[in-house]
């Protein structure tokens, strides 16, 4: 097989103007770069061939020798990564971080903050959180002595208050504390003390909710283990890889454990690192980054507006069933990796999920999961996270399944195959009461001006049409017999076609092209950041390494961890 | 207390102030400030940016009759209470640029920076090269109205103020303010968030003040140390997020010593304020806050985003729709006399009745002779002129108040004019008057303001 570097875009189709066969909810689609890619620039001839363009100053994957990287930014946590950090400090479990949500943007599919600075509206709605969160922290387990009850002016104080900012504030800022750093938050301790109307607890309070506006706390603050080498390169210091470690699998700061294997310097080693993988993936909290993975690669987190015409099953959408749609991919994805064989394979075709209750009939299922078990599924109509009916849902139309919704996602999320943008007049074929949707689609798309695009996005979106607008699956359309066969075709992939969704699943899982653009998706989620056209090399490491491993996941989170792109912190050239 | 993009902090003269008022250095930190400017003074001019989603429909829009004599139609109509000279209706403007996305995507930036995107991969799906032009490597310039608060900045407590209802996450294609290039502002979705920002402060007494000015100050200080160690540690295309909060830092503390009376407005049981169903009641509390504001001398300049360019997904719940969906879904399949564009129709006259509020907010503020609308000028656009065809021409502009430095009460028809001339205009009106031409222009649009716009 070929393998296309970074730096090659993929160009599958052109757009001519004047047709477009979108379903009547796509078109120019919700994600800035999910649909509307430059519909004016790209290739000018018609020709439907993929090609790989040669911009840039990577070698081709194959031809790579050493491994180039490109420069870290600097990432603030997201609100999600934010609300659970708060929750493992502090045993706040309701964080009142709502004013965040405007603050959150994405790198490729993925949740990062690594492009827009915080200006005075987010800095200030920091402060006013940090206030709130620690005034209601519970500081028994917190602070080594009895603050809320010794006297104002107990002697023990100084000490207590002292062992407490270097105690916990290793923990809130995610490396040691300098003694000065100490010096300074026992100052504003001091200056909280000595106003009328405070107590010691209440300065400690004060003194909680500056850390939570620490820098240290609100990014991933990065500065290396030594000076940076001609590259630009140098190690991570050891608390900031137990960070990035512990920010990839649990969205949220490392614990004591991990803390103190930072603190020994273990985890410069391969081996330790590695132990610590496997011990933090056992961890429940595991399933917070890898189902977090799951949803935004999948474009789940669409369900959060998403809307959905009334269905017999489902009379009214509301947030329970959105969330119990997330949990289902998050969770089938955490049990792979966890408890599974981990390969990408089963994760594409497995015949059984951890269905929710709430979602039970939609299956046509009555018998609910043992706790933390799977469901077994029909497995002619049911093959992994694709034929999930949150995944079907959410790429669909309100009243009406969607060909071109879900074949996108498929070659942007699964074959990191992108579109231009659709012409700008188009007109959807709109709803037909003596058609099937894909009758409807496939007239539509026969122009030839629009089955450039159409003949990659249908022939994968096609084989979805036994499920309905709720993933339900469906023999008859409008009275008629639904056809779910179609081709599959995409950079790399020259026409294979199939008969229905679950061998559709088994192609995919069977596909170099397939696995290597899911171990590009990890390497992004881990790194959190666009992977340029230096990172081709590293990229393709990796890629060799899971061919290698057989499509093995919990190998590939491995071989992340361990990568130079992880460990490493690269400043920009000046 | 908030001070958006508050970079000249120093300039906000309280020491000025306080000795106009012979008043010594032992005054409460409050220091009412519309007392300060004298009844003689004339008052501020000062700008509201208002953005609605995904264009109109022409054929709804479109006035009829001749510039000064004319009839505002269905969806305007609610406007009528101002044709007769605090209103302008723009015909026949054009959003000149191209840039490398979608319509909708490079429309709203391009609405009041005239920068085009280029192409890159700050925003974007991983996978494509720097010079991918799938890619958006953001936009170029800052928006006028963060031109003209950093030439106000001093001026007020605040220098911008921004509002807005289900605006997304942070994407250059989901905001209309940019506080530098491919810096969208941040702004306040929920009405709550704003009011404690703006009014929480005045709302306490003196004791309770000074208390809390202090345990911030002290945390602050701690922050600001930490901020400034890695200023110069992490890397240098880094180093501007460690100084944009570290800016921001100074104008939290710059608002919190100074202090600000202001009257403060009422505010309403606490709302779901992301729902759908609440998009009139969010919009109504941000119009009273946004007015609140303007009234207390607090900011000159301000914006107002309803939804977003990208993809409004609001089903405007209580607007019959012939099917489930959402706004951008149905702009895509809304043929003439269908249902669809009933319910488009019903949409944008919503918007226009949004407007209307705005302006009889500040109309029923009087000020020397008239109203605070009389000097404030509010300017509302769209990123597409129409949400089938996605097209740049034809853009539905639309200017209410500002009488007393406006050539106002007119509908204008343009020939196909470049928006940068509308922007410049504004800049002009808002005092920068040293600006013949803003933004990124691949054609000559001409230079100067739009003619005719400026008594």
């Amino acid at each position: 097989m070929q393998r296309r570097s970074i730096s090659a875009s993929l160009w599958l189709c052109t757009v001519a103007s004047g047709c477009y066969s979108g379903a009547a909810s796509t078109g120019d689609g919700p994600d800035p770069g999910a649909t509307e890619g430059a519909g004016t620039v790209g290739t000018t001839d018609a020709a439907t061939t993929a090609s790989e363009p040669t911009t840039g100053d990577a070698p081709p994957a194959d031809e790579c020798q050493t491994i180039d990287l490109s420069p870290t930014p600097l990432r603030r946590l997201t609100r999600a990564q934010y609300d659970y950090t708060i929750q493992d400090l502090l045993g706040v479990a309701d964080v009142p971080s709502a004013a965040l949500a405007g603050l959150d943007a994405k790198v490729g599919t993925f949740d990062s903050n690594v492009v827009v600075p915080l200006d005075t509206i987010g800095v200030s709605s920091l402060a006013d959180i940090a206030e709130q969160v620690a005034g209601i922290a519970d500081l028994a387990g917190l602070v080594p002595c009895d603050v809320q009850n010794l006297a104002p002016d107990a002697p023990e104080l100084t000490t207590c208050v002292r062992e407490f900012v270097r105690d916990f504030g290793a923990r809130a800022l995610r490396k040691p504390l300098t003694t000065e750093e100490i010096d300074r938050y026992v100052g504003v301790y001091d200056v909280t003390r000595a106003l009328a109307g405070e107590t010691p607890a209440t300065a400690v309070r004060q003194v909680i909710a500056t850390m939570l506006q620490s820098p240290y706390f609100l990014y991933q603050v990065e500065l290396g283990a030594a000076a940076p080498d001609s590259r630009g390169w140098t190690p991570l210091g050891d608390h900031e890889l137990a960070a990035r470690l512990s920010y990839f699998l649990w969205n949220s700061m490392p614990d004591d454990a991990l803390r103190a294997a930072a603190d020994a310097g273990l985890l410069e080693d391969d081996a330790q690192l590695l132990a610590q993988l496997e011990r933090m993936l056992a961890d429940d909290r595991a399933r917070r980054g890898l189902g977090a993975f799951a949803v935004q690669w999948l474009e789940l987190d669409h369900l959060d507006w998403v809307e959905k015409a009334p269905h017999p099953l489902v009379p009214e959408f509301g947030d329970d069933l959105r969330e119990a749609m997330k949990r289902e991919a998050a969770d089938f994805m955490a049990m792979v990796v966890r408890d599974d064989d981990a390969r990408l394979s089963t994760l594409l075709t497995a015949p059984y999920s951890p269905v929710p209750d709430e979602l039970l009939g939609l299956y046509g299922l009555a018998q609910p999961a043992e706790p933390g078990g799977y469901v077994q599924l029909d497995p002619a109509r049911r093959a992994g996270l694709l034929t999930q009916v949150g995944w079907l849902a959410t790429h669909a139309n309100p009243g009406q399944s969607s060909p071109v919704l879900r074949g996108v996602v498929v070659l942007e999320s699964l074959l990191c195959t992108f579109l231009p943008a659709p012409p700008n007049n188009i007109f959807p074929p709109p709803p037909d009461p003596d058609a099937t949707t894909r009758e409807r689609f496939e007239k539509h798309s026969s122009e030839p001006s629009c089955a450039g695009c159409h003949l990659y996005i249908d022939g994968i979106g096609f084989g979805f049409e036994g499920y309905d607008a709720f993933g339900v699956v469906r023999e008859q359309e409008n009275g008629l017999p639904v056809d779910e066969s179609g081709v599959l075709r995409g950079y790399g992939i020259t026409d294979k076609p199939f008969e229905g969704p679950v061998e559709l699943a088994q192609l995919l899982a069977d596909d170099p092209v397939v696995r290597d653009c899911v171990a590009f998706q990890w390497t992004t989620y881990a790194l959190g950041r666009i992977l340029a056209t230096a990172d081709t090399c590293q990229v393709a490491d990796l890629q060799d390494r899971f061919a290698a491993h057989d499509g093995d996941m919990r190998a590939l989170l491995g071989d992340i961890v361990t990568s130079p792109a992880f460990r490493t912190l690269v400043f920009a050239a000046q | 207390m908030t001070a958006t993009n508050h970079r000249k902090s120093g300039r906000w003269g309280r020491r000025k102030l306080l000795q106009a008022l012979g008043l010594g250095a032992a005054c409460a930190p409050f220091v009412p400030l519309l007392d300060a400017r004298g009844e003689t003074d004339p008052a501020p001019r000062r700008l509201i940016l208002v953005y609605t989603p995904h264009g109109t429909l022409h054929k709804f829009w479109n006035p009829e009759g001749s510039e000064t004599d004319f009839v505002l139609p269905e969806l305007l109509a609610p406007l009528a209470p101002y044709q007769q000279d605090n209103l302008i209706v723009l015909k026949g403007m054009r959003l000149n640029g191209q840039g490398g996305a979608g319509p909708h995507t490079r429309g709203m930036p391009l609405l009041f920076t005239g920068s085009e995107q280029l192409p890159g991969d700050k925003y974007k799906h991983g996978g494509a090269p720097p010079d991918d032009p799938l890619g958006w490597g953001g936009n170029v310039n800052a928006s006028i109205d963060q031109v003209i608060a950093q030439g106000l900045a001093g001026a007020t407590p605040l220098n911008s103020l921004h509002l807005g209802y289900q605006v997304g996450g942070v994407h250059v294609a989901n905001r209309m303010s940019f506080t530098a290039p491919d810096t969208p502002t941040e702004l306040y979705e929920d009405p709550q968030h704003a009011w404690d920002q703006l009014f929480g402060l005045a709302a306490l007494d003196k004791e309770a003040y000074e208390r809390l000015k202090t345990k911030r100050m002290s945390s602050m200080d701690v922050v600001r140390a930490e901020l400034e160690g890695l200023r110069f540690k992490v890397g240098s295309d880094e180093r501007p997020k460690i100084e944009s909060h570290l800016a921001a830092l100074g104008d939290i503390e710059t608002a919190l010593i100074n202090g600000y009376q202001c009257e403060v407005p009422p505010l309403g049981e606490p709302i779901d304020f992301t729902a759908n169903e609440s998009s009139a009641e969010v919009l109504s509390r941000h119009i009273q806050l946004l007015a609140a504001a303007l009234r207390c001398d607090l900011t000159r300049v301000a914006t107002l985003q309803v939804a977003r360019g990208e993809w409004d997904a609001n089903t405007y719940p209580w607007i019959p729709a012939p099917m489930t969906d959402f706004h951008h879904a149905h702009t895509h399949n809304a043929p003439e006399g269908s249902e669809a564009e009933a319910y488009l129709r019903g949409i944008r006259r919503y918007y226009a009745e949004k407007v209307r509020e705005l302006a009889d907010a500040l109309a029923a503020v009087p000020e020397g002779d008239g109203t605070m609308l009389d000097n404030t000028m509010i300017v509302w656009g769209t990123e597409v002129g129409h949400g089938q065809t996605h097209q740049f021409t034809e853009m539905p502009f639309v200017i209410l108040g500002g009488k007393s430095f406006l050539n106002s009460g007119r509908f204008v028809t343009h020939q196909d004019v470049a928006h940068h001339r509308l922007l410049v205009g504004i800049l002009h009106a808002m005092g920068q008057t040293s600006i013949a031409n803003y933004g990124e222009n691949d054609v000559d649009v001409g230079s100067g303001p739009l003619p005719g716009l400026l008594l």
